[in-house]
């Protein structure tokens, strides 16, 4: 009595794999810049998410629950497709390097004084390597587990935040300017859910692939709405001096009474809780890929190679411009080259 | 002179050394076990002398008779253990009748075994077979073994009647009001406790016999119709695969049905209490019994179950979702709280309210160690103490926890070595653990708990939420034959899985929809 991997599961894997880069891009970067355009950028991820839905509904037409490993070979040979594939297992990598990278920053600020930050890229690349070792299923139910931990999480700092609400800045959040609107894009991370999704493909039904990717396009992006607009409406100062913040005048901004003295330890749980879930989830498909590639059955003494590499290549922290443009690639890579590719076939056939 | 130069070499002594390989002991056992039953009695008695090592074994006993019939006289002889037989049968009902024989029948018309034991012999329960090794293997569970001369096959009459516990109050999971019955070491009577409760025409009882050598008899049980064949298949798949010399008792078994045996959780419920059985076998499930052990194992078995407790199905609704929610508190006490203190103390103090930090500051003031040699020092010897209270006799023991908890306790504060917040949390710890009603869960949550005090110390909050990662993942992999042990929570099998699992003791008893039963599939 095998039991599959059912959709909530696999779409709790895909929201903890979105939601972690946007927390750690909105406590990392947009308090220093926020304000600007918050829902605006929202908007437009959530734009770019439904364009790229619906490539991924054509690939899923296309080429059904095959991942994406298959389906280029299937269609342009072993040569082209291995080197495409490659590039594309690089790429997922590397948006694991940044969540590690980044969420282990951030973590080291919020619990700064007793930790190194060598020490939490660590933790976290061992407990992710353990996580994805024990393969697709148990790390689906594990992020289906976990999404109730970080749900309560949020709640509690959402409620925590409403101390410090700040009326003000709401001129701000709806957008000061076009181009201030523009260079404050960092909502694009929402996206990066779907890229590793296509690596495990496969081993998850097609009717279960699109929905999942769709519900977790939508609850990602509501999350991201509702922190980006409580980080911008709590901050608590005068309009025209929201640069130059860190996240800790944030957060010492915040109370929730006297039981909940400080919330920064639960943030850090968060982050915890959406790195590993996140990096493993990540390992998982990017050691799936490279089997696949090699067309070994077992993809686990990958993971170890992998980790290895994620641990050294994590020490050097990803400038955030360049992870979303890598976001933004892989993803567009993922679901509209195969597409484009097997387009230009057939019309050359013809 | 020259001698002191001449090397001599050392005598070579016979020293004691075990051979492997196939030896003659093994050699002969090989050959007895295809062995037949011979026509010719003698020879049948030389083989069975040798199969029992009649020379040496003090307990086997051989009584040779001869039936007296018109025409000519039959030899015959029984085979027995003393002491696990009831010699009222032996003597009354086999052996009387077949040496009274001429008296009762003057013509005997056939020569095979069965006529005497269909005309003469009063015992239900009886059994023909050829194979020698197979009868005489019938009588260390308590059966009687009875050849004749000129028949090549013996009969193994079951008259067991041994020493045994009788039906008493289970001690570990006793409750309040319900049922006090338990089970006990023979498998009948289990199996007949089970039946009385379920009271239905499709429970089956299938019969096992594990152990190439032991041949342990257990019983599958399950409702026919109700349970899913898969499911059924895949147990006695792993029922008839089990590979080994001896099954002495329930764990041995589990052990070698479990998917994940390193990993610190149980996947296999084992009770002692009939009605849970019951319960569980209505539900779609099945359960093993087996001879000699007063736990039946029932499978498969998810984690509502293993945190439930007996008590739950006999107390009203509000008090029983009360109970299990202290019991949930309690695995989530017994499992963090020094973890916690650790964590908070050593790294998030910012996190303490202001009050308290000085309360805690001025408790451990002058304590010699530091806060994680305090907690492993008194989390060990609430561990030796708990070991101990086990070992020790019941009134001793008693008193051992008093002097362990009380004087202990309090020596270790006046003498700086713990402070007294330290062994506030250790308590907690202990008595939440106490409240975890299996002992194998609890057991289990014993060991991960030092890992959650070294992670919770080391790397604070990070350290511990990194291994509630890996623990969750580890458990929520696992599956207790093909259902995942953390249903109906992950994967989500009910609409409302804290309510399906803090009230479904109290609905209709019927199975849940992640059995797939064949009531369930009828239904839909």
């Amino acid at each position: 009595m095998k039991s599959k991997i059912g959709y909530r599961e696999t779409s709790s894997a895909m929201i903890i794999f979105s939601l972690a880069p946007s927390v750690a891009l909105l406590v990392g970067t947009n308090s220093v810049h926020l304000g600007s355009g918050a829902v605006l950028n929202c908007a437009l991820c959530f734009l770019i998410s439904i364009i790229l839905l619906f490539s991924l509904k054509l690939y899923l037409k296309k080429f059904h629950s095959l991942c994406i490993t298959d389906a280029l070979a299937q269609r342009f040979g072993t040569l082209v497709s291995w080197m495409i594939s490659l590039i594309f297992v690089l790429q997922v990598f590397f948006l694991a390097v940044f969540c590690v990278s980044y969420l282990s920053k951030n973590i080291f600020s919020l619990v700064s004084g007793n930790f190194e930050t060598d020490h939490i890229r660590l933790i976290f690349c061992i407990a992710s390597a353990i996580c994805a070792s024990l393969g697709l299923e148990a790390l689906t139910r594990q992020s289906y587990a976990l999404m109730y931990i970080a749900f309560a999480i949020i709640a509690l700092i959402v409620v925590s935040t409403f101390q410090g609400l700040n009326p003000d800045n709401l001129y701000p959040v709806f957008g000061s300017s076009i181009i201030s609107t523009f260079s404050n894009c960092y909502s694009f991370s929402v996206l990066s859910g779907l890229a590793p999704f296509l690596l495990i493909c496969d081993r998850i039904s097609e009717n279960n692939a699109y929905f999942c990717a769709r519900r977790s396009v939508c609850i990602s992006f509501v999350i991201t709405l509702i922190m980006l607009l409580l980080y911008s409406l709590t901050v608590a100062r005068p309009l025209g001096s929201l640069f130059g913040t860190s996240p800790e005048a944030i957060f010492a901004s915040a109370s929730s009474g006297n039981l909940l003295h400080r919330f920064e330890l639960f943030m850090a749980s968060l982050y915890v809780i959406l790195a590993i879930g996140a990096s493993s989830f990540a390992l998982l498909s990017v050691s799936y890929g490279i089997a696949k590639l090699c067309h070994i059955e077992d993809y686990r003494p990958f993971v170890l190679i992998l980790t290895l590499l994620l641990y050294n290549l994590s020490k050097y922290h990803v400038h955030v411009k360049l992870y979303l443009a890598l976001c933004l690639i892989t993803s567009f890579s993922s679901i509209v080259l195969p597409l484009f590719l097997s387009y230009v076939k057939s019309k050359s056939r013809g | 002179m020259f001698h002191i130069f001449k090397y001599t070499p050392p005598e070579e002594k016979n020293d004691f050394d075990l051979t492997f390989g196939n030896t003659k002991a093994e050699t002969v056992r090989t050959c007895m076990s295809n062995i037949t039953v011979s026509s010719n009695l003698e020879k049948t008695l030389s083989d069975v002398k040798t199969i029992i090592h009649s020379d040496i074994n003090g307990d086997i006993k051989i009584r040779h008779f001869v039936c007296h019939m018109t025409q000519k006289e039959r030899r015959g002889f029984l085979i027995w253990v003393d002491g696990l037989v009831n010699s009222t049968l032996l003597n009354d009902f086999i052996l009387r009748p077949l040496m009274d024989f001429s008296t009762k029948r003057e013509v005997c018309e056939g020569d095979d075994i069965s006529f005497f034991v269909e005309n003469f012999i009063h015992q239900g329960a009886i059994a023909y077979k050829s194979n020698l090794s197979e009868l005489v293997g019938d009588i260390n569970t308590g059966n009687a073994a009875l050849f004749l001369d000129g028949c090549s096959q013996g009969v193994s009459f079951d008259i067991k009647t041994w020493e045994h516990r009788g039906v008493d109050t289970p001690l570990n999971e006793a409750v309040v009001e319900g049922p006090h019955e338990g089970f006990n070491e023979v498998l009948r009577c289990n199996s007949a406790l089970v039946r009385k409760i379920v009271n239905s025409s499709d429970l089956v009882m299938q019969t096992f016999f594990l152990g190439t050598k032991s041949k342990t008899p257990a019983s599958l049980a399950y409702i026919d119709g109700v349970i899913n064949p898969s499911l059924l298949n895949e147990i006695q798949a792993r029922l008839s695969s089990i590979d080994t010399d001896y099954v002495l008792s329930s764990f041995d078994v589990e052990k070698m049905m479990e998917e994940k045996g390193l990993l610190p959780m149980q996947q296999i419920l084992s009770t002692e209490r009939p009605d849970k059985v019951a319960r569980a076998l209505i539900e779609g499930r099945a359960a093993l019994l087996l001879n000699g052990s007063s736990q039946a194992l029932i499978l498969p078995s998810n984690i509502t179950d293993i945190i439930s407790s007996p008590e739950d199905a006999y107390l009203r609704r509000p008090y029983s979702v009360f109970i299990k929610l202290i019991r949930m508190l309690a695995v989530l006490l017994s499992l963090f709280t020094p973890a916690l203190y650790l964590a908070m103390t050593n790294f998030h103090t910012e996190a303490i309210l202001t009050d308290m930090l000085i309360t805690l500051s001025g408790a451990s003031h002058g304590v010699a160690f530091s806060p994680l040699v305090e907690i492993i020092i008194m989390e060990l010897a609430f561990e030796l103490i708990k070991e101990a209270g086990v070992r020790i006799p019941g009134a001793i023991g008693s008193s051992l926890g008093i002097v362990g908890g009380l004087i202990l306790g309090q020596s270790a504060v006046s003498a700086g070595l713990v402070s007294p917040i330290v062994i506030i949390i250790v308590s907690i710890c202990g008595i939440a653990s106490f409240a975890i009603p299996s002992y194998s869960l609890s057991f289990s949550f014993r060991i991960s708990r030092f890992v959650y005090i070294l992670a919770g110390a080391f790397f604070g909050m990070v350290g511990i939420m990194s291994l509630i990662c890996i623990h969750l993942a580890l458990i929520l992999g696992t599956k207790s034959f093909g259902v995942p042990i953390f249903v109906p929570f992950s994967p989500l099998t009910s609409k409302h899985p804290l309510i399906h699992a803090l009230f479904d003791s109290h609905y209709k008893v019927k199975a849940p929809s992640y059995l797939k039963t064949n009531e369930r599939n009828e239904n839909t």
